[in-house]
């Protein structure tokens, strides 16, 4: 056999032993390796840049890449200074003339912090990313823009506070731009904005194009074919507006959308929505939102199939009318039947994890809604949810689903342990298949039980080594571990 | 492959893989033929790192280099991916913590920088060092 080291290996085989590489030091010692070597490292060093939220002093902050904040001073650094206004980019203490743009074609991935600083700087920040970072970020797959601009990424005219017409904001011209070029390869997309009022006509700009009206002269509509993960934080989604993301978006190869809207404002939160059967995006396999009960009860009537729900409660708008036409939050115990109809009529058959959380309210998923869910998720492998303490002392409050193997519960009172030990053999009585139990109690989930079952049958309290052991008369505390 | 050609009867003759190499990637074969086929949806949460590799994997691909690199070899040529799946993975951790010069001596290396070319590749990318 012919004497063999890695360096025969071809290229596309270099890449791929290269990309199980997740460490930029690991990458950084493969590019010093050899020059065969360096060709094909040098791209998996750019592939992930991240511009952190920071204050800046000074100097204009920095585009750079980071990973902890104690390298950061050796990071890639811009500096604003020159005479003529504009920004020169250096490397820090290395004198290279090498800047960021003449990588941009190796960078997959792009993540934007918030920027924090002067107006100014901010501007020269976001400037400079559009002149030089993304300039030949043509195959980039996945970007994350997030902004703190009050205007929020903004393209249509339109009078502000001050009655003047206000133009495209520079968020939106990134935004725009970032499409444009890397739309053919783009898997991933979050917009996450904050305090920011997005318009729906910037949806139909920035993504459709044409939905009620032609783009402007000199846009083309964006036509995200490969976009698999779409995330949109504060902007308020309706399905109207989700609507418009389907003439840019390939619908059949979208797998994971995730919708927060970043107020509790009562009324807001979808109610604009379109009824009907819209069947959009029909391989959606992951959503994960935070809305209103109402707004996510419509969202999930237009996908099909469903494996994984991820859902952050928000308040409803009936959480806010008190009698009297007062405006307080009242609280409401249950969680919407139609919204846990809606689940499982639309999801049931293909559900492996449910997540419901509700941080803020006391809602709680009571016993008969707990049996709609375990009735009809005939797959469901995990489940994550607020409870009440009486869901488990009556009846059963959980009927056998022999898939589910992992069970977080939030019981919004909080509870001994003795009754912990309690309600935790109750309900493996309940549902045979569980590995793992775990309870957090109190409104602030100030105790925290995990149980996990292990192989000889006996139930672990961990960490602390207690645990149960089936005997004659079902589960009992059994002692602490020797 | 057999797609590529369609229905035959005679042997099919692979030149680029030798009888010792070929047995190693049959017997991998043969352990793996029950296994699931990967999932194409499956989600980020169940994606595998490098460091995940199948207890048995691991053992065999306990060999010198240049089996490896052969087993890889033939696995890109056969197109069974999830044999070469193992086997870069099993390379990248060979490569994993490593300085460049200790790179150079695992593989057998030869540096082909002059100190200037290095001094300037360091300079450069010095962002990225100790990260």
């Amino acid at each position: 056999m012919a004497n063999m080291s890695v360096p025969v290996l071809p290229p596309e085989l270099l890449h791929i032993i290269f990309a199980n590489l997740k460490n930029h030091a690991d990458i950084y010692s493969l590019c010093l390796v050899s020059k065969y070597f360096y060709t094909i490292a040098l791209r998996f060093l750019y592939r992930r840049l991240k511009i952190p939220h920071r204050t800046s002093g000074k100097l204009v902050t920095p585009l750079h890449a980071v990973l902890t904040p104690q390298q950061q001073e050796r990071l890639l650094r811009f500096s604003a200074g020159r005479e003529d206004g504009s920004v020169r980019r250096s490397m820090k203490g290395s004198g290279s003339s090498k800047d960021l743009s003449d990588c941009g074609e190796f960078v997959r991935e792009f993540e934007v912090a918030p920027l924090v600083g002067t107006a100014e700087e901010v501007s020269e920040i976001r400037k400079e990313i559009i002149e030089s970072a993304i300039e030949n970020m043509c195959y980039l797959e996945s970007f994350a823009w997030n902004t703190s601009d009050p205007q929020g990424p903004r393209r249509t005219s339109r009078i502000s506070a001050t009655h003047r017409r206000a133009s495209s904001t520079a968020d939106y011209d990134i935004i725009y731009k970032i499409l444009k070029t890397s739309a053919g390869t783009l898997k991933s997309l979050s917009l996450i904005t904050e305090g920011g009022q997005a318009h729906y006509e910037d949806e139909i700009l920035l993504f459709g194009g044409g939905v009620s009206e032609e783009p402007p002269e000199g846009m083309r509509i964006t036509r995200l074919g490969r976009l698999e993960s779409l995330t949109l934080v504060g902007r308020r989604i309706t399905v109207k507006r989700l609507e418009v993301f389907t003439q840019a978006i390939n619908f059949n190869n979208l797998r994971c959308l995730e919708i927060v809207f970043c107020d509790g404002e009562p009324g807001k939160g979808g109610e604009r929505a379109s009824e009907g059967e819209n069947k959009i995006f029909p391989n959606l396999r992951t959503f994960r939102v935070k809305a209103t009960q109402s707004s996510v009860t419509k969202f999930l009537q237009c996908f099909r199939g469903l494996q994984d729900l991820h859902y952050e409660l928000e308040c409803d708008p009936t959480d806010w009318t008190a009698p009297g036409g007062n405006r307080r939050q009242v609280s409401s115990i249950r969680i919407s039947r139609d919204l846990l109809e809606a689940i499982t009529t639309y999801h049931g058959n293909t559900l492996r994890r449910l997540t419901v959380l509700s941080f803020d309210q006391l809602k709680v998923i009571d016993e008969p809604g707990m049996k709609i869910i375990t009735g009809k998720c005939r797959v469901l492998e995990k489940l994550c949810c607020p409870v009440l303490e009486s869901s488990f002392s009556g009846q059963p409050a959980v009927t056998h689903v022999p898939s589910l193997t992992t069970f977080h519960l939030h019981l919004q009172t909080l509870v001994e342990e003795s009754k912990a030990y309690e309600i935790i053999q109750k309900i493996l009585k309940q549902i045979s298949g569980l590995k793992t139990v775990r309870m957090l109690a109190g409104r602030d989930r100030t105790k925290a039980f995990a149980f996990r079952v292990c192989p000889d049958g006996v139930v672990e309290s961990f960490p602390d080594g207690r645990f149960l052991k089936r005997g004659v008369e079902g589960w009992e505390v059994w002692g602490l571990e020797v | 492959m057999l797609e590529d050609v369609g229905e035959v009867t005679e042997a099919i003759p692979i030149p680029n893989v030798n009888e010792n190499v070929l047995k190693k990637v049959i017997e991998w074969c043969e352990h793996h033929k029950g296994d699931p086929p990967a999932q194409a949806d499956d989600d980020s949460d169940s994606r595998k790192k490098s460091s995940d590799i199948d207890e048995w994997d691991q053992k065999f691909m306990q060999v010198d280099q240049e089996m490896l690199f052969e087993i890889i070899l033939a696995a890109n040529y056969l197109d069974i991916k999830p044999l070469l799946d193992v086997g870069c993975k099993t390379v990248a951790n060979m490569i994993k913590g490593k300085s460049p010069e200790e790179i150079r001596k695992t593989f057998n290396i030869q540096n082909d920088f002059t100190p200037d070319e290095e001094e300037q590749i360091r300079r450069e990318n010095e962002w990225a060092e100790d990260r």
